[in-house]
Order: structure tokens, then sequence, then C-alpha cells
């Protein structure tokens, strides 16, 4: 946390408005603060004053309660007014006695009194006072002008991690105020590869950035199991294991979760800690109900976590309704809560099933009338339909994991220095793996390229004969050699250079690694040979350069320059 | 909302009774009770006949006693639970970690 | 109390120790402030007399409750109290008897602006 430094030592060099109509009064006030080494604004009225104020700024105000014109007590509105968030001290200046007008001059905006006669050390002692008071407040602004900017970073980050899923979608209809995440409620919506779909609506305990601070892993868990086609299950058992070794003890997130199934009109119901999840017939108009049955995520073990679902069945114009505790534990301003009799007389009220959703929102919002909302509302429901209605799964490359870089050219060339102390493999498998597609072939480029630069290291660049790696001992020898080899080589250098490009589907990686070296008649090495050869001896891999394995690992294989270069492709997706 | 604890004469329980809101006004309070609680402590009872209402933030405050007073193998009783009370820790199924009488 | 027969005593008018604060406090403008205090004290006494005059009792403790406060101010305290009984009359909605406190502070302003002069200027 940075700490601001105040703008001055408290009670030091501020800008003081003395408004008084009596001239002498005025000039005593005056005497009294310059001494004090502050500088002076003077106010015959409560007018003047109010223009001292706009143009001057002071800090703090010395005002007489009564004078001609505006009186005191509405230029300190007027002031107070103006003033906005900031904190302007008015102290009254007053012979005033009775208990109700000195009230009256604390309603309309004073802070506090100085009666007559002004009292020297009384006053010193107040504006410092009021000083100290201004500076806090002053820290206390930017700390929150501080923290509001920051929680506005941290909502924009997770709208782009949270709101990246389907509750567009015409079947859904949710509330859930902008600044929700900070009351720890989440709700979240995502389509299956398979056309189904994933509803969760999430309650993290507290509030503040604490509260918001799990919705993002679970998000992203959430979006990206989902959209790869992970179950319900799976998804719930990764939130579940990932918030449990994330989260502190004691907090962690009530919620539900609802798998749709658009073809064989089915749901699966998993209810963690929130209120009962409704599923409302369309037909009957009957409210079926399922209770929270687990523990919520992030609190058990993952060995112990039950992502056990109930199953049912259901008909188009069918409605699942997931909220938090926040509808049902609205008050009122007599205190009494909404509660779920209030919320069961809603679905029994109201004539069109499309308008139970705003009606729970109107009904909530009339029972709190004037009271101030304790907890937003957060609420999701989701209709059964066709599955034309709301179409396919459509991907989209933003979403939850991406491709990664699809379309690049990478050049790395080694010299003589570098050959002996740096091994660019982790580097480049590093790079490969952002690309999504190569993922899965991780394995394979990396025996492929460690293949392909140690033989152009190895022969090409330190002219290592591959006939010594014939049995034990020449294993052995052969890498005594390389190490001194390596150690006085004086010239030389391997080059990669790796390409890779989208296709119609998927991409290709092309690889080409070129020594300096003298080249190998790479023929007799069975470049020629079909790729079925039976025969990949011992003597084939020792001594040649591992080329059957190197061919097996590749769609593509060429040696150029005379064998001083070769470029191997792989497409993917392989099959 | 109070949180006073009264050891037993045994030495081996401690009883935390709620009063009012638990809720997260209550943290630092709670907290402190069970940490400076003597080892011997081996068995907690939260005494609710006088909480009105918990909120999440309790919810996990009970998480952290449980925490603290040994996990899977910690002894804590939750007791005289009014309706309120036992309906959010029955939505959140505290049962499966604490017993409630 | 304070007859114009009676010998003049000093204390019986002025708060002398917040007078030498203020001449402490000012220093070489500390005349000008009695200056400015007996010719503002003038306009104010007449304004006293003009809503005396007029019979308004809210006039009134207005201008009283004004004066007071700058009679306060520079201790002068005889002075102060009347302004304060003519207030207190005037608050109560009366405007009975504020004829005679007015001519009342009108020689009490005399005496002090006598010890004024013979004291501080």
């Amino acid at each position: 946390m940075i700490t601001h430094p105040t703008a001055q030592p408290p009670g030091q060099g501020l800008r003081i408005l003395i408004a008084d109509d009596n001239q002498s009064d005025r000039m005593i006030l005056q005497a009294i603060v310059r001494r004090e080494g502050h500088e002076v604004l003077l106010a015959t009225d409560g007018r003047e004053a109010v223009e001292q104020f706009k143009q001057h700024a002071p800090d703090i105000v010395l005002m007489d309660a009564l004078m001609p014109v505006m009186n005191g007590l509405e230029a300190s509105r007027a002031i107070k007014a103006l003033a906005e968030s900031d904190l302007v001290p008015i102290i009254f200046l007053t012979s005033l006695q009775d208990a109700e007008s000195l009230a009256e001059c604390l309603d309309s905006g004073g802070d506090d009194f100085m009666s007559k006669p002004y009292n020297r050390v009384i006053l010193k002692a107040k504006i410092n006072a009021f000083s100290r008071m201004r500076a806090m407040h002053a820290q206390l602004q930017r700390h929150n002008r501080q923290m509001l900017l920051e929680q506005q970073v941290a909502k924009t980050v997770f709208d782009n991690v949270a709101h990246s899923g389907c509750l567009n979608l015409p079947n859904i209809q949710h509330s859930l105020s902008p600044m929700a995440v900070f009351n720890g409620d989440t709700v979240l919506a995502e389509r299956k590869p398979d056309g189904g779909m994933l509803l969760f609506l999430g309650d993290f305990t507290g509030h503040g950035l604490p509260a918001a601070i799990g919705a993002m892993p679970l998000a992203e868990i959430f979006y990206g199991m989902t959209s790869k086609g992970f179950s319900m299950e799976e998804v719930l058992r990764e939130v579940n294991s990932k918030l449990r070794k994330i989260l502190p003890v004691g907090v962690f997130c009530c919620g539900a979760m609802v798998e749709l199934n658009f073809h064989n009109k089915s749901a699966r119901v998993w209810v963690g800690g929130v209120p009962d999840v409704y599923l409302y017939r369309g037909q009957s108009g009957q409210v079926e109900r399922f209770a929270s049955a687990h523990l919520p995520l992030g609190v058990l073990d993952p060995y112990e976590f039950d992502p056990h679902s109930l199953d049912v069945v259901m008909h188009n114009g069918d409605r699942v309704f997931l909220w938090s505790d926040g509808i049902i534990e609205s008050r009122n301003p007599a205190d009494e809560m909404f509660g779920e009799e209030r919320l069961n007389q809603v679905f029994a009220r109201t004539d069109h099933p499309d308008r139970i959703f705003q009606a729970i929102l109107d009904q909530v919002d009339h029972f709190m009338g004037g009271s101030d909302r304790d907890d937003d509302i957060t609420l999701v429901t989701a209709k059964m339909v066709d599955i034309e209605d709301i179409g396919m799964t459509t991907y989209e490359s933003s979403k939850g994991s991406i491709g990664g870089p699809v379309n690049w050219t990478l050049s790395l060339a080694l010299h003589e220095q570098s050959l002996a102390a740096f091994n660019p493999l982790p580097l480049v498998m590093n790079l490969l793996m952002e690309v999504e597609g190569l993922r899965p072939l991780g394995g394979q480029l990396y025996t492929l390229l460690a293949e392909l630069f140690s033989n152009a290291l190895e022969h090409g660049v330190l002219e290592l004969d591959s006939g010594l790696k014939t049995g034990p001992q020449g294993f052995g020898q052969y890498y005594l050699q390389r190490e001194q080899a390596l150690a006085s080589l004086s010239d030389g250098s391997v080059r990669l250079t790796l390409t890779h490009r989208p296709l119609e589907i998927g991409g290709e990686l092309i690889m080409e690694v070129t020594d300096t070296g003298s080249g190998f008649p790479f023929a007799d090495f069975g470049d020629e040979q079909p790729e079925s050869d039976p025969q990949p001896s011992a003597q084939w891999d020792y001594s040649g350069r591992g080329i059957t394995l190197i061919r097996q690992l590749s769609d593509e294989l060429t040696y150029l320059d005379g064998g001083r270069s070769v470029r191997a492709i792989v497409r993917w997706p392989r099959n | 909302m109070t949180v006073s604890a009264i050891p037993s004469d045994n030495g081996r329980e401690m009883t935390i009774k709620i009063t009012g809101r638990f809720d997260f006004s209550s943290h630092q309070e709670f907290r402190q009770i069970y940490e400076n609680a003597s080892p011997d402590i081996k068995v907690y009872i939260i005494d609710m006949c006088d909480a009105t209402y918990l909120d999440s933030s309790a919810l996990g405050m009970l998480l952290l006693l449980r925490d603290h007073a040994g996990g899977d193998h910690s002894e804590i009783r939750i007791v005289n639970c009014n309706e309120d009370v036992r309906k959010i820790l029955t939505i959140s199924n505290f049962g499966q970690l604490f017993r409630i009488e | 109390m304070s007859d114009s027969e009676t010998p003049i005593q000093i204390d019986d008018h002025l708060d002398v120790t917040i007078l030498g604060e203020l001449q402490t406090l000012l220093e070489d403008d500390f005349p000008d402030l009695i200056h400015t205090f007996l010719s503002d004290a003038r306009i104010r006494v007449r304004e006293l007399v003009r809503t005396v005059d007029s019979g308004v009792a809210e006039d009134i403790r207005q201008s009283a409750h004004s004066f007071k406060g700058s009679t306060l101010n520079v201790g002068a305290k005889q002075l102060s109290s009347l302004c304060r009984e003519l207030e207190d009359l005037a608050r109560s909605g009366r405007t009975q008897g504020s004829k005679g406190l007015v001519d009342r502070i009108e020689v009490e302003l005399n005496q002090v602006e006598q010890l004024m002069r013979d004291s501080y200027l």
C-alpha cells in the first residue's frame, strides 16, 4: 500500500476564510489566524463567503451565524454542496446560547462552534484538529479512489474471463449487478460441444476482493472444461479441487450447477450450499425443488468431494431457477426477510411462465421498499427448448483455451561458443507447446528435434564418426570425443529454422536444421529406403543417425545441400 | 453480536457462545478465542442458543475453527440452533463436518 | 449600577484581560481596532434605536444579538450584558422596557468610549 505524504504538516499554512459582518470581529479573528501562520480570506456576508469559496477554495471556514444578505447557515449549506466529497470544515462563530440554535448550525453543515469572545488558544487548537481531520479525509479519499480504480481493473479482468459464455442466449434470463463479483456472486453459462449447456450460480464467502478472487479460476475452469466437452461431474471436481487448493480455509463458494441436454430433454442438478434450485413445469405450473445436498465448493479435499448429481426429465417450456440467498434474505424496512413463502407466491400468482423471472425481481424490489439493499439479487433461469431454437455450439477462438500462435517462423543459429554451452531444445519446445494443436505431439516433437539437432552438431559440425557408437564401450568413447571436440571447437554453427502455419484443417510445423559441416552421403543411409524397411537394425540406429526414427516421426523428410541441411514436416491433427 | 468462551471444569472442553448475528464483524473475536485456547481443549461446543442469524462468513469461521481443532479429527458440536440458523447449516450441508444437535 | 454620577471604575465596564490580550495580538493595529469598534458601535446603537422605535421584537433581538457579539470580543462586558438583556426581552416577544434598555446601552457606550480613549488610545 502506498502512503501519501500529507500536503502540509497539520495546522500549518492553511487558507482560512473568515466570514463576519462585523469589522472589529473580523480584525480580531484575522489577527489570530495570521499569527498562526495561515492565509486569510475575508467576507462580510454569506454571499461573499460563497463567492470567496468558489474562487479561492479555502481549507477551513470561520462563519458568523447571523449576517446580512445571506446568513451563515444558508452560506454553509451552499459551501458544503460546492465542496462535494471534499471535507471543508466550517466553524460557526457565535454568541448564540440556546441549544436549538446551536443544533441548527450543525444541521446546516457546520462542524463546530466558536463562541465570543474569541479565545486564541482554543481557536488554534480547533484549526489544528480540523486540519488533521482534513489530512485524514484526503488520505481516505485517495485510498478510496485507489481502491475503486483497482476494483475497476479487477472487474474488467473478471468480466473478460467470466462473461464470455452464453448468458445472452434467448432461453436464459439472469440478474447480476455490475459489481456483483465483489459481493462474491457469479453466474456462468457455457455450451458443450454436443450442443448442451452448463449453468452455474455461485456465491463466494465474504465481500470485496477476497470474495471476487476465486471467481476467476472458477470461470476459467468452467468455460475451458465445458467447451472441451468435460462432464458436469468433472467440471465440479476440478472447480472444487482448484478452490480447495488456492483459497484459504474459511473461504469457499456456495453454488448450484445445472446441465441441460436439449437433445434428450433432461437436466442434471448439483446443489451445494445455495437455496433449493426450482424446476418449474411449464405445463402444470408445478414447482419441483432440488435441495442442497452437498457442501460448498472448495471445502472438501478432492478425494472427499461428491459431484454426484440428480437427473431429471424435462419438457420444452420447463425452467430451472438458480439463486443465491440474496432473494430469500432480502429485508424490508421492518427487517423482515422476503422468505421462501413469498417466493412461492410469485410462482403461484404469475400468469405467464416467461414473466416469472421479472416478477421475482419486481416483488423483491417492492418488498425491500426504502431499505438499503444489503445483498444484490443474483438469479438465473434457463428454459428447456429445442436445439434449433438456440442453435448448435459455435466455437470462438477467444474462448477459454485459445489456439496459440499458429503462423510464425523462428530462426535460431548457435555458433561455436554457444554450441558447447547451450541446449536450445527446452526453449524451442516451450514455444512449440504454445501451439495448442501441437501439444498432444509434445513427446514426439521433442524426440524429432533432439535427433535432428544432435545429428547436425555431432556428425555435421563436430564430424564425429557415428560408427563409434556400435557398442557400450564405443558409446563412452564417442561421448568423450564429443566433449573434447566441443571444447576445442573454433568454428561452426547449427541453425534451427521452425515455421508453423495453419492449414485448412489443423496446421503444419516445418523444421529445418542446417549445419556448417561437410555433409554426408545420405542416400547410403537409407534415404531411399521404403518406410516399411523390415530391418531397422541396431546398425541403423547407432551408426545411421537414427534416420528410421526420424522418418517415422515426421510426415515428410528431406535432405538438402549434400546432407548439410534436413527438413522435417509434421502436420496436425495426426491420425 | 458477541462471542464468549466458557471452558469446562475438566479443561478438555470449551463452549463458545454466540449472541446475536454471527457474521464477519465477529471474525476477530471468534478467532482470538480459539487461538488463545489451551492446547488441552479437545472438544468445542458452539452454543447458538442466542444466535439469531449466521452468514457465509460465519460458516467460514466455523471451518477455520475446525481446521484449528484438527480438521477431520476435530470434535466440534453445534448446539441449540434456532430454525434460521439450523436452516443455513442444513443448506450448506455442514452436518457433514460438524455434529449439529 | 453604572449611573453617570458614580465614579467610573474601569473594571465595571471593561474586561482588561481581554483588551490586554488584544493589545498583544494586534500590536500596532490595536488602536485601529478600538476606532473601528467604536465607530461601528455607534452605527449599531442607531440601528437598535431604529428597531426599538419600529417595535418589531424579532428585529430588536437580531440587532441586539449581533451587537452583543462584537462587544464581547472587545471585552465591553457591561455593554454586552445590556445587549443580552435586550436580546432576551425581545426573544420573549415583548418590546415593553426595550426603550429604557436602549437608553442605558447608549449611556454605557459613552462610558466605554470614554474609558477606551483614556486607557487604550
